[in-house]
């Protein structure tokens, strides 16, 4: 098995969770400032953006561990056949081979190839989906942060 | 102008609030996920640096509001 895909699900994982605990402590803290001050109006703005983003990865987390077991379970399934996995192609390996052998990875090589191209679009939409979401918050701390008018 | 228990209540809330966003900003800063994907990548790196920032524009208008 060659070409693994990229990402660090536990990295993603941590992004996310330290945000969402970030969020949440600071929300408890401002909690008594009237929701209609300056800080208490802010607060509540920043912390459910940087929650927003912090339940994004912590999904997407989910979704690049699934997606790579699923890479690992098909590449075995795909040795098993006598095949080989790049990436989410699955190919026939170089060297010379039975009749048989190559009647075997023909008739297996198609269901592999079809639960590659699930898992390699499921993890697409999961890579889309988190890039939106941090978009969106991106776009709206800094429309608060511009409203906040502060120079930094 | 005499304060009042209660507004130096909410100034103590509000340096507290302060106090926690300039913590926060700095270990927000500190994350490097990696995410496996270019765009994506781009999308993660560039919310950083506003959260960070976000986090510090926070503190100021707590520091300044109490």
């Amino acid at each position: 098995m060659t070409g693994i895909p990229a990402g660090d699900p536990a990295s993603c994982s941590h992004m996310g969770g330290t945000l969402r605990r970030r969020a949440a402590g600071l929300a408890q803290t401002a909690y008594p400032l009237p929701a209609d001050s300056a800080t208490g109006r802010l607060a509540g703005a920043v912390c459910t953006q940087v929650d927003r983003a912090g339940r994004a990865l912590q999904g997407y987390a989910q979704d690049l561990a699934e997606a790579l077991a699923t890479h690992e379970r098909l590449a075995v399934r795909a040795a098993a056949a006598g095949l080989d996995v790049q990436g989410w192609r699955v190919v026939e390996p170089y060297g010379i081979v039975t009749v048989p052998t190559i009647q075997a990875r023909r008739e297996a090589a198609p269901d592999l190839q079809a639960a590659l191209d699930r898992g390699n679009a499921r993890l697409g939409r999961a890579r889309a989906a988190v890039t939106r979401e941090l978009q969106a918050a991106h776009a709206a701390l800094a429309q608060i942060a511009t409203r906040a008018n502060v120079p930094t | 102008m005499r304060r009042t228990p209660a507004s130096r209540s909410r100034d103590a809330v509000r340096l507290a609030v302060a106090a926690e966003a300039r913590e926060a900003a700095h270990e927000v800063f500190t994350l490097d996920p990696i995410l496996g994907d270019a765009s994506a990548q781009r999308a993660a790196d560039a919310f950083v640096e506003q959260a960070a920032m976000s986090l510090v524009v926070l503190a100021t208008v707590a520091e300044r509001t109490s």
